[in-house]
């Protein structure tokens, strides 16, 4: 008898071991295809044991190779094997629907095709900044944007409220095929941000800790500063607010004038 | 004898190995030389290279949704049925 074909993508957190639920692990361990994109390769030594066929989606990648081709050919690696009729994971580090575009897209398909198909969070890169920085996004508000699309797309910053950009080891990257753009490029990116934050406001370079005996990168700097510091692909810009909160007296005296209401 | 993913992992999951300085929590796990180095040193390049596993690339994202998906065909036949 046939088995039906299924896909689970599921998140194995941003540190080695630390951070995987027990629940993806199961799903890992059981499955009958894994296909990985992790952050490190002995990351993917570490999930190689969990599972006899797993097949790193790392071969798919090469620099000067678009992006969004390689994230397509991950998609259809997925889903051919589900298309056999097999119980396939998807394992992504972090979380798989958290910048992550090919997750998405296989489930989408995977379903619109009549197969079982969801997905199992992880812990972020987000989750692990707010630990390591040390902020509640709730106090302020918090943005969040891939930074070429920062760049790319006319936004409304709002200075009251963190930012957070990123990929800024590719910021500006228009062929979606570089590792990495260099400091021009970020140079390009500060004179976005500096009319809302001036040259002078403080940011923070961030990499969360991805092998246990590692520190989280925390690299404090001005924002002028930026294009000449050491950024990879991993690296995440972190922006704190400029300016206070700027009460909103309209709706507040319309809040009161609801409360008085009978 | 422990190697070091085995290592890894539970220095990942215990608090007690984790308060600890590295090297006492290497102690008595028989790793050699050269990946004890590259470990106490947190010299992640150097354990890739001896344990012959590196990434090159580990971003998922696109900044920029297709305009057209038609390039990723939905194949309804094989379930609609």
């Amino acid at each position: 008898m046939d088995r039906k074909g299924s896909l689970v993508c599921v998140g194995v957190g941003m540190t080695l071991g630390s951070h995987i639920t027990p629940l993806a692990r199961s799903y890992i361990e059981k499955a009958d295809v894994v296909f990985t994109a992790l952050s490190d390769g002995i990351i993917e030594l570490w999930l190689a044991r969990m599972n006899a066929d797993v097949r790193s989606l790392q071969s798919l990648y090469k620099e000067g190779k678009s992006r969004p081709e390689t994230y397509r050919q991950m998609v259809d690696a997925l889903l051919t094997e589900v298309r056999a009729g097999k119980q396939v994971c998807g394992a992504f580090y972090g979380h798989p629907g958290v910048f992550a575009w090919p997750p998405h897209k296989a489930i989408e398909i995977a379903r619109a095709e009549g197969y079982s198909a969801h997905m199992e969070p992880g812990v972020s890169a987000e989750d692990c900044l707010y630990a390591d920085l040390g902020f509640d996004p709730g106090r302020y508000g918090c943005q969040h944007y891939e930074a070429s699309q920062f760049m790319f797309y006319r936004r409304r910053i709002d200075p009251a409220a963190y930012l957070i950009l990123w990929q800024i080891g590719v910021a500006g990257d228009q062929s979606f095929a570089r590792f990495s753009t260099g400091a021009q490029y970020r140079q390009l990116l500060v004179e976005l941000l500096a009319p809302d934050y001036g040259l002078a406001h403080e940011v923070i370079v961030y990499k969360a800790a991805t092998l246990p005996m590692h520190q989280p990168r925390m690299e404090r700097m001005p924002l002028g500063s930026l294009p000449d510091a050491e950024i990879d692909m991993h690296a995440t810009l972190v922006i704190p607010p400029s300016q206070p909160l700027e009460p909103n007296t309209e709706i507040r005296e319309r809040l009161r004038a609801l409360d008085a209401a009978p | 004898m422990t190697d070091v993913i085995d290592f890894l992992e539970k220095l990942a999951q215990d608090a007690t190995l984790r308060r600890m300085p590295l090297q006492s929590a290497l102690d008595g796990v028989g790793l050699s030389a050269e990946v004890r180095a590259a470990l106490v040193s947190r010299d992640q390049q150097a354990l890739e290279e001896l344990l012959g596993s590196r990434n090159i690339c580990c971003m998922v994202n696109a900044p920029i949704e297709e305009e057209d998906p038609k390039d990723i065909p939905v194949r309804k036949d094989t379930r609609a049925a």
